[in-house]
């Protein structure tokens, strides 16, 4: 079974919304409401875990593909060198996984919208925020989603 | 098993880490800087090989020693390498990650940052080479009880 590895360098949102495009958690045609985006992040304690490198599982794509979703601060050169070469040591070759990166590029406010959600009285402010940030760059992540 | 030493650049204190694990370095006395230049792969590494996890050799008992450069974030290493391994269906039992930056001494930092940060090689590798044998006790006795949890039972 193949799999999905969406990775993003300037925001996990952003690997995070891609796989939950392609497994259909979200319409790529539809732009998603704030509570969906909300929910999202929920289903997967963003809020309290903003670790660099922790890989999610966002479910399978219609295809049956497993997409994945991680990201890491900068540094992207070295996350795609050390999935390859992690990979290739345990026998996986390339044709059994798809590596996308997320080249979307980084936005201020969504780092003082990921700020914001970690304190609890700002939680709907930051949310309002990375919805506004995901909205901006929707276009752009769909066609990752659909063409990767 | 494959052992995974790794550090910040992943061309000195891992390098010398899976060099003492294989044997290829004094086990019983401090290296000298020429032994320790010898040693493939030493003060060799750039910023475009951090990353990849690079074959070192074959231990006395099979395991396959590794090294790589993580850039400073050992966490991030460690969250995609056993992230993958879940997904992937790759048993915990089958590698093991060996944090060697604990063991880098300030000598190794400042000449390590010269000769590969800076490009500065000239003062830079016998700086670092000077610090790599000042803390090569630390990295030993590491890689000890590296072996010691991996004997075969």
């Amino acid at each position: 079974m193949k799999k999905v590895i969406y990775f993003s360098s300037t925001g996990f949102i952003y690997a995070l919304v891609v796989a939950a495009m392609r497994s259909g958690r979200l319409s790529p045609c539809l732009p998603p409401e704030r509570q969906q985006v909300q929910e999202l992040l929920q289903n997967y304690h963003y809020e309290q875990n903003q670790q660099e490198g922790l890989v999610y599982d966002l479910g399978y794509s219609p295809r049956g593909e497993k997409c994945l979703a991680l990201w890491s601060k900068g540094k992207e050169d070295l996350v795609r060198r050390t999935i390859t070469s992690f990979l290739a040591l345990f026998g996986q070759q390339q044709k059994q996984y798809q590596l996308v990166q997320i080249a979307v590029p980084a936005q201020p406010w969504l780092e003082l919208g990921r700020f914001f959600i970690r304190l609890r009285p700002c939680r709907r402010l930051g949310y309002i925020i990375i919805h506004r940030c995901v909205l901006q760059v929707y276009r752009d992540l769909s066609q990752l989603a659909t063409y990767p | 098993m494959k052992i995974i030493y790794h550090c910040h650049g992943g061309t000195h204190s891992s390098v010398t880490a899976a060099a003492a694990h294989l044997g290829m370095l004094p086990q019983d006395r401090l290296p000298s800087c020429l032994e320790l230049l010898a040693t493939p792969f030493f003060d060799r590494r750039v910023n475009k090989d951090h990353g990849t996890i690079t074959m070192m050799g074959v231990d006395d008992c099979g395991h396959e020693i590794y090294f790589v450069g993580q850039r400073g974030s050992p966490r991030l290493l460690e969250n995609i390498v056993q992230g993958l391994a879940c997904h992937f269906d790759i048993p915990a039992r089958d590698f093991k990650l060996v944090n060697v930056l604990g063991r880098v001494n300030l000598w190794m930092r400042i000449g390590g940052k010269m000769s590969r940060g800076l490009n500065w090689v000239k003062p830079g590798r016998p700086l670092v080479t000077w610090g790599t044998a000042r803390a090569y006790r630390k990295i030993l006795k590491l890689t000890w009880a590296v072996k010691s949890q991996c004997e075969p039972k």
